[in-house]
């Protein structure tokens, strides 16, 4: 009898209660004097709070306008998010999409407005040269104009450990600038057993294939690494890239190389002090300052000297604004988004960003801005990035690229150079099969957006 | 399966099962529908461009060697988490059911795993085996033995079945404990004082009145194998290395969502769901007529 | 007196021995986590990770609960969080089962047409999964109105396939004396489910209710999904929010201390729960 009455009176309070909090949080709130603008985000942590106080501070610097930075899991499901809004009729006005969807955004003609349309529709001033010129040309068209704002922009580097440098014999100020220094170099660290292991690295793909092809000037895909329209093929299988995959499979069984995973995962290793050298994105500086136990130093990516003209600028990474089109969007809603990308781009919040985040400025002014304040001076190592991508020589395909489905072309290529990782084919196996399922996939995409 | 004995109400049951079929229609059936269309057709991710295809997207996938190696490699995943999941589970029900005292504090400990949500699980077992930073990885290593899941992929493969299998054994045991406690005491008191031993007793009374309870475990455990081990393998290898810890339900989900091939996608969810439909159908013809039901 | 050998010293000794085993197995990540959250952030990065408890106990958690309280612009404060967690696992919890309940006693206890046909429409929602139709649902969600509200969060939640199973196999096992019994009494058969069927499925009700209070408890997709109203949060959204994506630091301390910190109310219901699993019949014996 107990058993029912304590069920009963369970179930009925909780319907009270559930139904009370159903209609309050229904209540209809006092009509808002301000126009909402939803702005969706994939970073958590210190950015993704920084990026929400942006917002804020957006918010209380003016009263037309309410933006709603809200966080909806990591790219791909908030992509997947975007979708189903849009289908629904409802998709955000601003979203932030990471540098791999870039040409999934914008092949679906319709999709998107690109965003110097969306400041030139609102009226405020726009010049797509204030972004540094690597961001410029990823998320660009050939007219210049720009179709997502650059935000978070990171790129490639090298960071050294110095104590494990000193214990191998090697100069702890000068990182290797070439490959064969990068191998001579690793597998000194393992004869002296400074360390576990001589390099590892982070980002496989965006790091072997895409970083490095830019840093060699090298095509990764017709028609202007697909830039310059549709119907573009592969082109990496040749002797530069089956070179730099075979040197990693020559190195791992003296743990010169050693493989730490597709993503962020092995900066572990290099931050427990396993390995001595780590290939990584600069936004993971903060990660090694704060958990690291030892002198470190940051260098740009390492090249082959006899690739003519290397070596070139790196590609960014990291991610760009989107504006998204909607039937039901008016020019008023357009305008509250322009003058927020308007706020984001400005010297004070790029410089607050670049600073704190470790992301780099993405505008030209805002990196000087920050020159001139001496933070360069103040935070050695720094400026490497940056310099990286503004100061090294420009060429024909440093400017990025523009593949649909990319996401998935890059864990083709994770699976294809793991293979040859393990041993089970060569590297011109596993560049010919990534070319063969990567182009399959180029030519599913076109189908179907047209 | 029906009873001999029922009422004879012509109404009442409609308007008892209405509840769950209003909201089964229209928060499931509907959108199903919808999701298993897009398996004939052909579309950008935003749903601008779509174009029927008929049965392409079937015929793709169904000439695809990566399709069956992720259906073996799923056949044996699922096998090997069921049975992981299942026999630990009893044991520990068993001896559980068998505890003069302490009962709830040991039940509420053994239970804990389940109450972590998938994600997190995920990040709480990849942290243990990361072969960087990993504790566990660390003490695996030192034995002699080389832990690398980011690059072997037996070694991704297991990890994933026990990340797998660790969670599910909390929730059968306290499905198994469930069916245990509400044996009558009556029966084992009489089997015991007419000499059955231990292992007759379990023999005889305990596992076949257990049985109900066994059948809906495996039912719903082929189904958390199959589906629900999406999360663990999406925190702790994301399908890797080189796809070797890549299952069907893995698959749909980066053909999904990371290719934005929907099309294709959808054709593999239709696949999936007439195997696990086609597994659960022969599981209530062939097992059920050995469940023991008084 | 009870001399079945269950209850000798060694069968206890034994049933201890397995159930230590199972905990060593099951709370090994635990303590783990349990160990992490008590450690500043450098030792838990520079491998290996030290196996006792640290020093940073009172401080880790401190911050947590305290800054945690004020929540800050990308979350907000954790109370808010945990009682929204708490408040779906509520009502999914308890929709669910009644829903379920009346369910499987209709497919049990009574004979009408489409019966085994409405048993397999429920009982089919477990064979698709749910990343293939969370699209679909989300479109449909929104022609509903039901963005960013409560009913949104729970209502596409309440069908289980899973709770309607048990019962129906429970159901199945009573013994058609017990309904002969009822309808000689004249009950009908509202009054048999609440006086007979009831009581004697508390058991299962009981372990439903930890099911379906956990699962209400751990969401996260759906509500990420349909949620931009940050005061929604669940507590999962909240600790996937603080673990960094990309190359973005984490604080792994705290995300184990919050982690710990919101296995406390399910914890709890499972502890509570445990009054209601009582060996045996409580009014009659078979």
């Amino acid at each position: 009898m107990a058993f029912k009455k304590t069920l009963l009176a369970l179930t009925l309070a909780l319907a009270a209660a559930s139904s009370a909090v159903v209609a309050q949080a229904q209540a209809p709130a006092p009509a808002p004097a301000r126009t909402d603008i939803q702005m969706w985000m994939g970073l958590t942590g210190v950015n993704g709070e920084l990026l929400s106080r942006f917002g804020e501070d957006f918010n209380r610097s003016q009263n037309e306008y309410r933006v709603v930075v809200s966080f909806r899991g990591q790219y791909p499901e908030q992509r997947a998010a975007a979708m189903a809004a849009f289908r629904a009729g409802n998709p955000p006005h601003i979203m932030q999409m990471f540098d791999a969807g870039s040409g999934d955004m914008v092949q679906s003609r319709g999709a998107i407005i690109p965003v110097s349309e969306v400041f030139q529709r609102a009226g405020i001033a726009f010049n797509p040269a204030d972004f540094i010129p690597p961001a410029r040309g990823y998320y660009g068209l050939p007219d210049g104009s720009l179709l997502s704002m650059p935000f978070n922009v990171s790129t490639a580097v090298l960071f050294i450990n110095q104590d494990a440098f000193r214990r191998a014999g090697l100069d702890p100020n000068r990182p290797p600038r070439t490959w064969p220094e990068m191998i001579t170099a690793a597998q000194q660290i393992r004869s002296t057993n400074a360390a576990a292991c001589g390099f590892t690295t982070t980002w496989l793909a965006w790091i072997m294939l895409e970083q490095f092809n830019a840093r060699h000037n090298q095509q990764i895909g017709t028609l202007d690494n697909g830039r310059a329209g549709a119907g573009t093929t592969l082109t990496v299988n040749n002797a530069l890239n089956q070179r730099m995959i075979q040197t990693l499979v020559d190195l791992q069984p003296s743990r010169a190389f050693s493989y730490g995973g597709r993503s962020n995962d092995a900066a572990a290793k290099f931050i427990s002090g396993q390995c001595a050298m780590l290939l990584q994105s600069s936004g993971g500086l903060a990660a090694i300052q704060r958990d690291g136990r030892f002198q470190l130093a940051t260098a740009q990516l390492p090249h082959w000297p006899d690739v003519q003209g290397a070596p070139f600028a790196t590609t960014i990474g990291g991610a760009s604004m989107w504006v998204f089109n909607a039937p039901n969007r008016t020019a008023n809603e357009l305008r509250g988004v322009a003058m927020f990308l308007d706020f984001l781009r400005s010297d004070r919040v790029m410089t607050e960003w670049a600073r704190t985040t470790g992301f780099l400025p993405a505008t030209n002014s805002s990196f000087r801005a920050m020159q001139q304040a001496g933070f360069f001076a103040q935070n050695p190592g720094r400026d490497v990035p940056i310099l990286s991508l503004i100061e090294a020589r420009q060429g024909q395909f440093t400017q990025g690229y523009r593949f649909g489905r990319w996401t998935e072309i890059r864990d083709i290529y994770h699976e294809e150079v793991e293979r040859a990782l393990q041993g089970r084919q060569t590297a011109a196996q596993a560049l010919m099969n990534f070319e063969r399922r990567g182009n399959a996939q180029l030519r599913a995409f076109e189908r179907s957006v047209n | 399966m029906q009873r001999k004995v029922i009422f004879p109400n012509r109404w009442l049951p409609y308007a008892l099962l209405a509840p769950q079929l209003v909201v089964t229609l229209i928060f499931f059936i509907w959108p199903s529908l919808q999701a298993l269309l897009m398996a004939f057709q052909e579309q950008d991710p935003f749903g601008l461009y779509v174009r029927f295809v008929g049965f392409d997207n079937f015929t793709m996938v169904l000439t695809d060697p990566a399709y069956y190696e992720a259906l073996w490699r799923t056949l044996f995943f699922a096998s090997a988490v069921t049975v992981l999941a299942m026999v630990p589970a009893l044991l520990l029900a068993l001896a559980a059911d068998a505890l003069l005292r302490a009962r709830s504090a040991y039940t509420t400990a053994l239970m804990i795993p389940y109450a972590i949500a998938p994600a997190i699980a995920g990040v709480l077992w990849l942290f243990m085996f990361n072969p960087a930073i990993g504790i566990v990885a660390y003490w695996v290593q030192a034995l002699g033995v080389d832990w690398n899941p980011t690059l072997d992929g037996s070694d991704a493969m297991l990890l994933v079945i026990l990340a797998s299998a660790w969670k599910q054994v909390a929730y059968n045991f306290l499905f198994f404990l469930a069916g245990l406690q509400s044996i009558p005491k009556s029966l084992l008191e009489a089997a015991a004082i007419d000499g059955a031993g231990p292992w007759r007793r379990f023999r005889t009374i305990v596992f076949p009145l257990l049985s109900p309870t066994t059948f809906f475990l495996l039912v719903v455990g082929l189904v958390y194998a199959f589906f629900d081990t999406f999360g663990v393998i999406h925190a702790v290898t994301g399908g890797g290395p080189a796809s070797d810890t890549t299952t069907l339900v893995y698959k749909v989900y980066t053909d999904g969502m990371i290719a934005l091939d929907l099309g294709g996608s959808a054709a593999q969810s239709v696949l999936l769901m007439l195997m696990v439909i086609g597994l659960t159908m022969v599981q209530f013809r062939f097992l059920e007529r050995r469940v023991h039901y008084s | 007196m009870n001399h079945s050998p269950s209850h000798s010293l060694p069968g206890q000794f034994l049933a201890h021995a397995v159930i230590w085993i199972g905990l060593a197995i099951t709370a090994l990540p635990l303590y783990i986590a349990f160990v992490a959250s008590t450690l500043s952030n450098p030792e838990i990065a520079q491998a290996p990770m030290p196996m006792l408890p640290g020093d940073q106990i009172w401080e880790n958690y401190r911050r947590v609960i305290v800054e945690g309280m004020e929540g800050n612009f990308l979350s907000p404060p954790v109370w808010v969080m945990l009682l929204n967690s708490l408040i779906m696992a509520l009502v999914i919890a308890v929709g669910k089962i009644s829903v379920s309940l009346i369910s499987a006693y209709a497919v049990v206890f009574f004979r009408f047409p489409g019966r085994m046909f409405c048993f397999w429409l429920i009982f089919i929602t477990l064979m698709l999964p749910v990343e293939v139709r969370i699209l679909p649902t989300y479109e449909v969600v929104t022609q509903l109105g039901l963005l960013n509200t409560y009913a949104g969060l729970t209502l596409p939640l309440i069908a289980s396939a899973t709770a309607t199973l048990l019962l129906r196999q429970f159901f199945l096992t009573l013994p058609d004396e017990l309904v002969e019994a009822a309808k000689m009494d004249g009950a009908g058969p509202l009054r048999f489910f609440w006086d007979v069927v009831l009581p004697l499925t508390r058991t299962q009700l009981a372990a439903l209710f930890v099911i379906m209070f956990v699962y209400g408890w751990n969401q996260y997709l759906w509500p990420l999904l349909i949620v931009t109203d940050q005061n929604l949060d669940t507590i999962v959204v909240g600790i996937a929010k603080q673990i960094g994506t990309g190359d973005a630091t984490t604080d792994w301390n705290s995300v184990m201390a919050t982690t710990l910190l919101a296995l406390l109310p399910p914890a709890l219901v499972v502890l509570l729960m445990q009054k209601w699993f009582v060996k045996g019949l409580v009014d009659s014996e078979k």
